[in-house]
């Protein structure tokens, strides 16, 4: 788990088994002045959400094996309530989307959109409240 | 002692709604039948605090539960909402992601998943949730 840029008060945990992705996470999360926690695997993302005050998270669904970042995000809603919370789908479909609702995502975009443009949705996202699933 | 959580069943199919109403009424909850989107909304406008809201989704018209969801998720303090659809696609469903929806149920519904998400759903403390965001 590293940490990266300076400090707006929000602190984004993205979650990837893919360093580049990471790090592209990192650069545009970091121009938007948010602290930025990386992790490649589930025990260091369960490290972070144990240890720090998240209120934004950028999922994968596949992080060790297809399909553990539904249950991390789940469990990141349980933990945060008010987080965004989003997932990096395989593809766009009803029970990708099924899955995203139930599991209490926020947004849900396909792994192959760009890391820059999913940030910057982030950045300029409403606030609205959500109950815990 | 905590009131029984009141749901509020939307379907325009009158034995969906009869046979969900009798299953939640004898799992000790107060239920409110709405046999349309317009029945439903007018039940919200009329100040009604509901724990949690099912609906359908294609009644009046084709994916018009989103407006009874809609009108729902404006409400404070916001009422859960499960989405049941026996024709979930991919337009209604990222429509009910963005909503913000708290759980999409594709018919046959499984009744003890919906049970217990409803459960779940409803008897937690909504106002501190939405304060906490």
């Amino acid at each position: 788990m590293t940490r990266a840029s300076k400090s707006s008060g929000q602190i984004a945990l993205v979650v990837h088994p893919d360093l580049g992705m990471l790090s592209r996470f990192q650069e545009s999360f970091a121009r938007g002045g948010i602290i930025t926690l990386l992790a490649r695997d589930l025990p260091t993302a369960l490290l972070a959400i144990a240890e720090n005050e998240i209120t934004v998270a950028v999922i994968s669904w596949r992080i060790g094996e297809p399909g553990d970042g539904w249950a991390l995000g789940a469990a990141l809603r349980r933990a945060f309530p008010s987080a965004f919370v989003v997932v990096l789908a395989a593809e766009t479909s009803v029970p990708t989307l099924q899955q995203a609702i139930n599991r209490g995502f926020d947004q849900l975009y396909e792994e192959s959109y760009p890391a820059e443009k999913v940030a910057a949705d982030i950045l300029s996202r409403p606030s609205a409240p959500r109950l815990v699933n | 002692m905590r009131p029984a959580p009141h749901l509020l069943i939307v379907d325009d199919e009158p034995n969906v709604l009869l046979t969900l109403g009798m299953i939640f009424e004898q799992d000790g909850y107060r239920v409110t039948r709405a046999g349309s989107c317009a029945e439903a909304l007018h039940e919200l406008a009329n100040g009604h605090m509901f724990d949690a809201i099912i609906t359908d989704l294609n009644m009046e018209k084709p994916d018009i539960g989103l407006d009874v969801a809609r009108a729902a998720l404006r409400l404070h303090p916001r009422p859960a909402v499960v989405i049941c659809t026996g024709y979930a696609d991919i337009k209604n469903a990222r429509a009910a992601l963005q909503l913000r929806v708290d759980y999409f149920a594709t018919k046959p519904v499984d009744l003890d998943e919906l049970k217990l998400v409803v459960g779940r759903l409803s008897h937690r403390d909504t106002r501190l949730e939405e304060k906490a965001s």
